[in-house]
This record gives C-alpha cells, sequence and structure tokens, in this order.
C-alpha cells in the first residue's frame, strides 16, 4: 500500500525519483548449508537438494554440496533409507514414499558437520475441483477482460487467469497446505501456501493466478503439510517481497543452524485445460 | 525518606512568607499591536528585592512581594523594553503591551527565550522556536515549517528525506507527543511527511522538551513538543496570506471586542493535482490535503477568558474508480482560564482529537474499504499558585479516554471479522514546583502518578510464551490489566555567574500508547496500539548534564548537554514480522526487551547581529536488546546515528533583503541488509546475519532560501521566498533494494532510489493589517 501511495505521490508533485546501482560494502559471509528436502506419499517424487550460501558480491551460482550422507528414518518403523547422489548436490532413492501419519526423521553429515529434522505427514486432504475463474465474478458480466472483467473469461494469448480450488476440511481442525502450480508439466509456483484454520472464514482457498493462454493444462497439486512448514513458507514469501519491517531468514526446522525446511507431505492432484 | 524531603521543602517555602508584610504583582503580558499573549516573556524587579518570573502559557505571570518601591522591568526578545515605577502597598494588577521593536537589523528574532533565561531557568533540555524563526529559514516547496525546524536542533533527527516524523535523543517517532493546543496529533504530516500538520501562520510558538519535561507533561517517555496556536489580533482586523507553486493559505484575524478578545481563522490547501489532471492520462486523480486552524477567545470578566481552538486537516488521494484514500485529524480544545486571586490561576481544558483513515478499493466488481480511527476526550485541570516570588506550584489531573480502533474492514465478497476495537483509560495526577532556593540555585521539581486501565468489553488475547501464538481470550467483562507508575522528575540549575550555569536532570516518562510502522519516518497507515495484558507501558529514566553560557550580552550562547537513558518494555517486531495487516493479531509479532540511549549535544548560537544562526551537533548512540532479535544480544535501533551536524545561518543582506542556508549531516539508519544469497524451491532469497547491522549511506543536504520584502508600510506588507532544497542535488537514498541482475542471474545488484535532487521554489506571502 505504502509503495502504491509513494509511487502517485512522486507522480503528483511531478518529481523524477532517480535510481540508480550503488556499492555498498557488504560483509563476505562464511558459506552456509542450504537445504530442501521433500519426503512425498507419491512413490519415487521425493528428493533432497543441498547447496551452500553465497555472498552478495559473488557472481558464481550457489555451489552443490556433495558427498554429503542422507537418511530418513521412519520413526514408527525404524525402518532407515539412504539417498544416493544422483546429480551434483541431489539426493534421491528409488521407491522412496511417504506414509500417512507416520513421523520421519532426516538426518544428514555433511564434513564434519550433522542436520537433523524431524516432520510428520498428516492425512490427506482431496480437492474436490478447480474452476477457472474468481468465484465472485458475476456470471455474464462482460468487461474489457471478457466474462468478468481482466480476472476472468477466455483467453486467447496469455494472461493472468485466477483459479479457484475446492477441498472439504474440518472446520476448527487446523491444517496446512502448499499448492504446486504447473502448467504444461514445468513448474510455475511452488511456494504458495494456505492454512485452513486461518483461512476458513473467508472462502475454501483463495485464487491463484496464473499466467496461461487457451489450450494449457495446469495441474494444482495441494500438499498437507505440517505447521512448521507452513511458517518456513511464510518466511519464505516474506523475505521473497523484501516488504517486511524486520528482514530475516526464514525460520528452518532442521537444526544446527542450516537453511531451508525438511517437507514432509501428502498429495492431491487435478488438472484442468484452460478455456 | 522523599515524604520528609518534601515537607521540609514545603516548610522553608512557607518560611520565607512569613517575614514581612507582602502585596502581589499580577497581570497579562501582549504584543501592543495584535493583543496576542507573549509566552515566557520576562517580568522582574529591582528596588529593595529582586526578583524575575516569566509569563505562563496564556501571558499571565504573579509576583509576590514585600512592601516597598520597585522598579518594574518586562521584556521579551524582539520586544522594546518596558519599565515602570511602582509603590507596593496592595495588589496590583498589569496588563502590558509591549511594543515590538520592528524589523531593525540588530534585534532580529531567533527564539522567544529573552536574555540570559536559558543560563538561569532550571528547566534543562528544552528549546523554543517561534514562527519568525521557521519563516526564515528554506522550506521545501515553498511551504514553512515549524515542525522541520525543529528537526535542526541538537538531539532532535529528521526522520529522512523531506519528512515530519523525528526522533528525540534515540527515542523513535511515536515516543514524541505532539500536542496542538493540548490536544495530541496522532499523525503530525501531510503528504507522507512532506509538510506537517502545522500552519506557521496559525502557530504562536513551540517549545520542545528533550524527555525532561516537568510534571505537568506525560504519556510520551521521548519528547513533548508543544505547539500553541496564536490568539488572533485583538486591535484589528488582518488578512495575510501566501500563494505558493504547489500550495496556498490564507488567514482572518481580528476583534471580537476589541482589545480584549479576538478571533483567528486559517486554511491551506495544496493543488499539484491541478497540473496533473491536464494529462489526460491521470484525468479525475486527485492528490491534495487542505487544513483549517480556528481559534476564538472570549474575556467574560477580568478573570475569566474562554478559548476555543480546533483543527481540521485531510489528505485526500484517489484514482477514479479503482481507489481511494484519505487520512487526517481533527482536534478541538474548549478552555477556560479563571483567576482565583492574584495568585492561583487556574486552567481547564475539555480536549477531543481523532485520527482516522479510510482506504476505499474497487477491484473488479468487487469492493474492500478500511477505516481505521483512534479517538481521545481528555480532561485536564491546572492549578497555578504563585505564594510568592521564589515558587511557582502546578497542581492538576487528566483524564483521557481512548478509543482505538485498527481496522473495520468492509466488502462485498465475503463476512470478515475485523479485529476488535479497545478503549483505555489514562489518568494522571501531578504536582510539580519551580523553586528559586538562592538567587544562584533554582530546582524544577515534580511528581506526576499515571495509571493506565485497559477497559473491559473488547478482545484480549492470551499468548503462548514461547511461540506467541493465541492460545486463549481473556474474560471480556473484566479489565485487561491497570498499570500504575510514579514518575519523579527533577531539574535544577547551579548558576555560576552572570554569563553561565551548570544544571542536572533526572526525569522517568512512561508511555501507554505505541505505534506499529515500518519505517523510520511513518505513513498514515502505521499501527496505534494501547497497552493490553501483554504490552506494557514503556518507561524511561533519564539523566542529564548541561553547561550553559551566553556571552557578549546574550549575543552567543553555548550550551553542551550529555544524556543517559534507560528505557524498559521496549517493543520491537519478531524476524519477518508482519505488522501491516489488519487480520494477524498483532501481539503475536512483538517482542520486548530494553533500550538505552546516550550521546552528547553541542549547540553555538548567534542571536543578534546581521548574521544569526547556529551550529547543533550530537553524538549519540542508541540500542536495544529483547529476547528473540539478534541471537539475544544488544543491537542498534534503527533511528540510531552516530553524527548529526546542523548549520543553519541568516544574513540580513540589507533591511528588505535576508539569506539563508541549511546544511544538515547525518549518519545512515541503521538497517538489515542482507549479506549474500541463496536458493529455496529455484527462488533466490537473501541471507541476513544480524538486526540492522548496516548503515543506510550517510545523508547530507544543503538548502538555500532568500526572502525579499516588497513593501512594508503601516497597513500592508508583501514579500517573496525563493528556496532551493538540496542545493547541490545530493542524491540521498529513500530505499535501498537488492535486485537480482538482469543479465547475469546469479549477480546481485545494490539499487538505491531516491526521491529528491535539486526542487526550486518560489512563494509570496502577504499581510493587510
Amino acid at each position: 500500500m505504502k509503495t502504491k501511495t509513494l509511487y502517485i505521490i512522486s507522480l503528483g508533485i511531478a518529481l523524477v525519483s532517480c535510481t540508480k546501482v550503488i556499492d555498498i560494502d557488504l560483509n563476505a559471509t562464511d558459506p552456509r548449508h542450504v537445504i530442501e528436502a521433500n519426503l512425498s506419499t507419491i512413490k519415487d517424487s521425493s528428493m533432497v537438494k543441498i547447496s551452500k550460501t553465497i555472498s552478495i558480491s559473488d557472481t558464481n551460482p550457489n555451489p552443490a554440496v556433495s558427498n554429503a550422507l542422507v537418511t530418513i528414518t521412519d520413526s514408527n518403523t525404524n525402518a532407515i533409507d539412504t539417498l544416493s547422489e544422483t546429480k551434483p548436490g541431489i539426493y534421491k532413492k528409488l521407491g522412496l514414499q511417504g506414509v500417512e501419519g507416520h513421523t520421519y526423521t532426516l538426518k544428514i553429515v555433511s564434513g564434519a558437520k550433522t542436520f537433523a529434522s524431524t516432520a510428520t505427514i498428516y492425512p490427506t486432504i482431496a480437492l474436490d475441483s478447480i474452476i477457472q475463474k474468481n468465484l465472485f465474478d458475476q456470471p455474464g458480466a462482460v468487461g474489457p477482460g471478457g466474462g468478468g472483467g481482466p480476472g476472468g473469461g477466455t483467453a486467447k494469448t496469455s494472461k493472468q487467469i485466477p483459479f479457484q480450488a475446492f477441498y472439504k476440511t474440518t472446520p476448527e481442525v487446523e491444517s496446512h497446505f502448499q499448492i504446486k502450480v504447473t502448467v504444461n508439466d514445468s513448474i510455475n509456483n511452488d511456494i504458495e501456501i494456505r492454512g485452513s484454520k486461518e483461512f476458513s472464514r473467508y472462502s475454501t482457498i483463495s485464487p491463484i493466478r496464473v499466467r496461461v493462454k487457451k489450450g494449457d493444462r495446469v495441474r494444482l497439486e495441494l500438499q498437507r503439510i505440517d505447521k512448521a512448514v507452513f511458517n518456513y513458507f511464510t518466511g519464505v514469501i516474506e523475505n521473497l517481497g523484501q516488504f517486511s519491517a524486520t528482514p530475516s531468514n526464514p525460520k528452518s526446522n532442521i537444526s544446527n543452524g542450516a537453511l531451508g525446511y525438511f517437507k514432509a507431505h501428502t498429495s492431491s492432484i487435478k488438472e484442468i485445460v484452460v478455456k | 525518606m522523599r515524604t520528609r524531603l518534601t515537607i521540609s521543602i514545603l516548610l522553608l517555602s512557607i518560611s520565607s512568607l512569613i517575614y514581612a508584610q507582602k502585596h502581589t504583582i499580577s497581570g497579562y503580558i501582549t504584543d501592543r499591536n495584535t493583543g496576542e499573549t507573549l509566552i515566557g516573556a520576562t517580568v522582574g524587579v529591582t528596588g529593595q528585592y529582586t526578583a524575575g518570573k516569566s509569563t505562563n502559557d496564556f501571558g499571565f505571570f504573579s509576583l509576590n512581594l514585600p512592601d516597598g518601591k520597585y522598579k518594574l522591568i518586562v521584556s521579551y526578545l524582539g520586544y522594546g523594553k518596558y519599565e515602570t515605577e511602582i509603590n507596593l502597598k496592595e495588589n496590583k494588577s498589569f496588563n502590558i503591551g509591549l511594543e515590538p521593536s520592528g524589523n531593525t537589523l540588530s534585534e532580529v528574532v531567533v527564539t522567544g527565550v529573552s536574555n540570559n533565561q536559558r543560563v538561569t531557568q532550571a528547566q534543562m533540555g528544552v528549546e523554543k522556536i517561534s514562527s519568525a524563526t521557521a519563516n526564515k529559514l528554506p522550506v521545501i516547496f515553498g511551504e514553512r515549517d515549524i515542525l522541520k525546524t525543529i528537526q535542526l536542533l541538537p538531539g532532535v533527527k529528521s526522520g529522512g528525506d523531506g519528512q515530519s516524523g523525528f526522533s528525540v535523543r534515540g527515542g523513535t517517532m511515536d515516543q514524541n507527543l505532539i500536542q496542538l493546543d493540548d490536544a495530541t496529533v496522532y499523525n503530525a504530516s501531510h503528504l507522507l511527511g512532506f509538510f506537517s500538520t502545522f500552519n506557521s501562520d496559525a502557530i504562536k510558538d513551540v517549545d520542545i522538551f528533550k524527555g525532561t519535561a516537568p510534571a505537568q507533561y506525560g504519556g510520551r517517555i521521548s519528547s513533548v513538543v508543544d505547539v500553541k496556536m496564536n490568539e488572533g489580533n485583538n486591535q484589528k482586523y488582518a488578512v495575510s496570506g501566501g500563494i505558493g507553486l504547489i500550495s496556498s493559505k490564507l488567514s482572518l484575524e481580528g476583534p471580537i471586542q476589541k482589545g480584549k478578545s479576538s478571533f483567528l481563522i486559517s486554511g491551506r490547501r495544496t493543488y499539484a493535482d491541478l497540473f496533473l489532471n491536464f494529462d489526460k492520462k491521470y484525468k479525475g486523480y486527485q492528490l491534495y490535503f487542505y487544513d483549517l486552524n480556528l481559534k476564538a477567545n472570549y474575556k467574560f470578566s477580568d478573570n475569566d477568558r474562554l478559548y476555543i481552538s480546533g483543527y481540521f486537516g485531510r489528505d485526500i488521494l484517489a484514482i477514479p474508480n479503482v481507489f481511494g484514500f484519505d487520512w487526517g485529524n481533527k482536534t478541538a480544545t474548549l478552555r477556560w482560564n479563571h483567576l482565583f486571586n492574584s495568585k492561583l490561576f487556574s486552567n481547564t481544558s475539555l480536549i477531543f482529537n481523532d485520527y482516522s483513515y479510510n482506504i476505499d478499493a474497487t477491484f473488479d466488481k468487487n469492493s474492500f474499504s478500511i477505516l481505521s480511527q483512534i479517538k481521545d476526550w481528555n480532561l485536564k485541570q491546572e492549578f497555578q499558585y504563585y505564594p510568592n516570588s521564589n515558587n511557582e506550584w502546578k497542581i492538576g489531573y487528566n483524564v483521557i479516554h481512548h478509543t482505538v480502533n485498527p481496522g473495520q474492514i468492509k466488502t462485498n465478497i465475503a463476512e470478515i471479522k475485523a479485529p476488535d476495537m479497545k478503549e483505555g483509560l489514562e489518568s494522571a495526577v501531578y504536582l510539580t514546583n519551580n523553586w528559586e532556593l538562592a538567587s544562584n540555585f533554582k530546582v524544577n521539581y515534580g511528581l506526576r502518578a499515571s495509571h493506565f486501565n485497559v477497559l473491559r468489553g473488547h478482545d484480549y488475547f492470551v499468548l503462548d510464551k514461547t511461540t506467541k501464538e493465541v492460545i486463549d481470550t481473556l474474560d471480556k467483562t473484566k479489565s485487561a490489566a491497570n498499570y500504575l507508575n510514579l514518575e519523579p522528575r527533577l531539574s535544577m540549575s547551579f548558576i555560576l555567574n552572570d554569563f553561565s550555569s551548570i544544571k542536572a536532570a533526572y526525569a522517568r516518562n512512561t508511555q501507554n500508547l505505541h505505534l506499529l510502522t515500518n519505517s523510520v519516518s511513518g505513513s498514515p497507515t502505521d499501527k496505534w496500539v494501547m497497552n493490553t495484558n501483554n504490552i506494557k507501558p514503556e518507561i524511561s529514566d533519564q539523566v542529564s548534564l548541561g553547561s550553559f553560557v551566553n556571552l557578549n550580552d546574550n549575543m552567543y550562547e553555548l550550551s553542551l548537554e550529555a544524556y543517559y537513558k534507560k528505557m524498559q518494555n521496549q517493543i520491537d517486531y519478531k524476524d519477518n514480522a508482519n505488522i501491516q495487516s489488519p487480520f494477524v493479531v498483532f501481539e503475536t509479532q512483538l517482542l520486548y526487551g530494553i533500550g538505552r540511549a546516550y550521546g552528547t549535544e553541542l549547540l553555538i548560537k548567534k542571536n543578534k547581529g546581521r548574521l544569526t544562526g547556529w551550529i547543533g551537533y550530537t553524538l549519540s548512540r542508541t540500542e536495544k536488546q529483547i529476547e528473540g532479535i539478534n541471537n539475544n544480544l544488544w543491537y542498534a535501533a534503527r533511528q540510531d546515528r552516530t553524527h548529526d551536524v546542523s548549520i543553519v545561518l541568516m544574513y540580513d543582506l540589507t533591511k528588505r533583503v535576508n539569506v539563508s542556508a541549511v546544511w544538515v549531516y547525518q549518519t545512515g539508519n541503521a538497517v538489515s541488509f542482507p549479506s549474500g544469497s541463496y536458493e529455496i524451491n529455484n527462488q533466490k532469497l537473501w541471507l541476513y546475519t544480524e538486526r540492522n547491522g548496516y548503515r543506510m549511506p550517510a545523508y547530507h543536504r544543503l538548502d538555500l532560501g532568500l526572502n525579499w520584502k516588497l513593501k512594508e508600510t503601516q497597513h500592508y506588507t508583501s514579500e517573496l521566498s525563493f528556496s532551493l532544497y538540496n542545493a547541490y542535488g545530493q542524491e540521498n537514498p529513500y530505499i535501498i533494494t537488492f535486485e537480482t541482475n538482469k543479465d547475469n542471474p546469479n549477480k546481485t545488484d545494490v539499487v538505491q532510489t531516491a526521491l529528491f535532487k535539486q526542487i526550486p521554489s518560489i512563494s509570496w506571502n502577504f499581510k493587510f493589517k
């Protein structure tokens, strides 16, 4: 809101605000481990990625961390799965699959450092359906962007379209989701999150806007996650936006100062072809 | 121990009363031409006994003296001296009108503080600025502004480019109590701070107390900015005004009963949006503010005077059919001054103030609006008692009912349960005495007891101690919390000789309302919150020590003050806090801890001659330590700035033309910049290492001004003012962001946005009288 107001005010006073790239003396940081660990109930879609941070002045990609020992232990069965490195920094195991209701422990040994985390897979909450436009657009209304204004209707060229997903949830039971959106099999967005207790008052699931065109296949994957991961991604969104009063690192659920998350989740998937 | 001391002090004051037959001289000191009362004018007697007093906020003085022959001398800087011989045998009442000394080169009004009062008065950490000073300085957009002028004083730091928000002795913006005729102004800025709410045509003067104010002031821990409105000319009608590039103003004043009572109406409006509308793209866009000051006083009898003053201002910002945003303050003050007798003066005020903002947004066919409001009803009663020429007692109470509505949301989309409003009752009683113990030792001591009741009937939450999540709601039928604080105040001066003194002060202040803001300088949507069961009153204890010297017949003033301030129940935001969303229970985003601020302030001022002005320098540090932030280590507060320099020069080229220059230099604010980056789900995230561990680049700027008096006769004056803001075009960063380089996705660009380069402006001011 403030930036918008400021923008209009700057316009109004007919000022030319000037933007330039500057040099700021920033401390170089010791590289830290970044762990993205996903354990899915869908077979073979689990994966652990390990990389390191770089300083602002670095111009190289974030380095991958190889030769780590990565294990996931099922606390309910005490079965231990060891993941192996398939590409630099990417660790997988054929046949690995999470089970609803089980709690898992992730352990990573990289050099002299050991990182650990636990996560629980909560029962699946299934997607009922997806519809292509904003629920609240009035039917039959024709605006400049097609039915229901710029947000709705058909699309020949690619534009922002809202999709509305429905699922059943038990009121007053707190549940958390992450939504992965793919368009024609490529990931469009996988940091969107929703919390049901907080949002149940407003709508089943608030619309997700995706840039698509007619004929595109849009797939929504509703992943049920635990609260720690939900909070982690809330922090990710704040961090990306650089709009928090107190910018900081999202609070990780992994021990020993690692950045990143260990997410164990169920999935429910629905697909729709853009009309 | 304390009671015994108070009693012995009382006895001492009483004993001095007894030894001779005594009578009282009392009255009002005014400007002879306009009838405006003069605040802080010196009334002194010499003869068989020497004593001096200054007039109170209503221009009243009272001196109780042994009978005998005296010479009464009244003086006020910028006015001719008034002298008369009196033979005191009975109580005497004087209403004295001083003649302004005109715009002679030698007696330029720099401050309202006369002679060497700055050296002798017990009070320290106080500055007084008159409208006359503010009017001489260069201005941004051609609009004179007293709130910008106080930011040039040592210990007072500006919030940023063109901002009205400021920090006093390491405090945050909300720790300043800004009051207009006793009414609290919750947001003192227009157009996001480029203008303040104070129209210089309607303002008499401003006192700023840097945390050591006497006990009649309370409610904020850093400072009190006490703004008083003009009363209006009670001799004849006058019209004055000004036309600038983007704003204009007009004032009308005149007598209701000649010589006794008067009124003043003053209005302002900006019209930048009219230019904007020339461009078809922006047709129908609105962007302006207006404000209106009103004041009237009526004298019922020699002993009763009624004042009504009010302020109404609103900022409006709109894009047709899409977005509307307006905000502003309303204040009203009804006051009754009553003189019981020549020694007992009473002031009763009933005050209303309201700050609100309203946002309307329309997207597609959906509409959405937020209304946020903070509203106070305030009753103040003060008795001023002048038992003898050595004591000046003030006893009073103050009750404020606060209503805070953080944001009422209306939308046609869905039912939204907005956060509940809150109510609080803030009360205080106080007692303070200005005591001249000996001719070279003065003490101002007092005690204020303040109480805050978080009123029942609203939602208050119990939070989990570690996660800060809401786990329960308090019983609505009971008050959520009560807080009582005792605030002792002491300020004293040891007068070494005619031109120098040493002063020391201690003060405790508490604060029951707090502002949640994303920035150092403020935005209209910042959220005021009250104490709750979780948020406790902020407390500060400040000690200060100073040395004051006036040289060359008060032509030069030098002062050096040092302070150390300890603060409790300080509020900061947890990592990645969201304090803007109306859906988030704000207390879940807050953490509490302690703070400390210390520094020294140097002021060198030249009051007389063709060249006047001052140099102010502050060296300071402000830190916080809060559990859960920065690994529980001390960190710099956002408003912490090591160095702060202001140089203000005014020079009279001729009788009609004066030029001025202001240069400021400040260390940049403390900020949290990222030190590195990493990737999560193929998105680049910033790596932060510590809270406020970096600095914005240093800020510096030169402003130049020229005032040219075109015409000056008895009935008409007109003046042209030219200003050049940021004369050498320094690009001071307003925001710094980190962006991925467009050509190399692995490279990070640090991008600064500066708001202003040079801004020239011109305005024409006139007065018919």
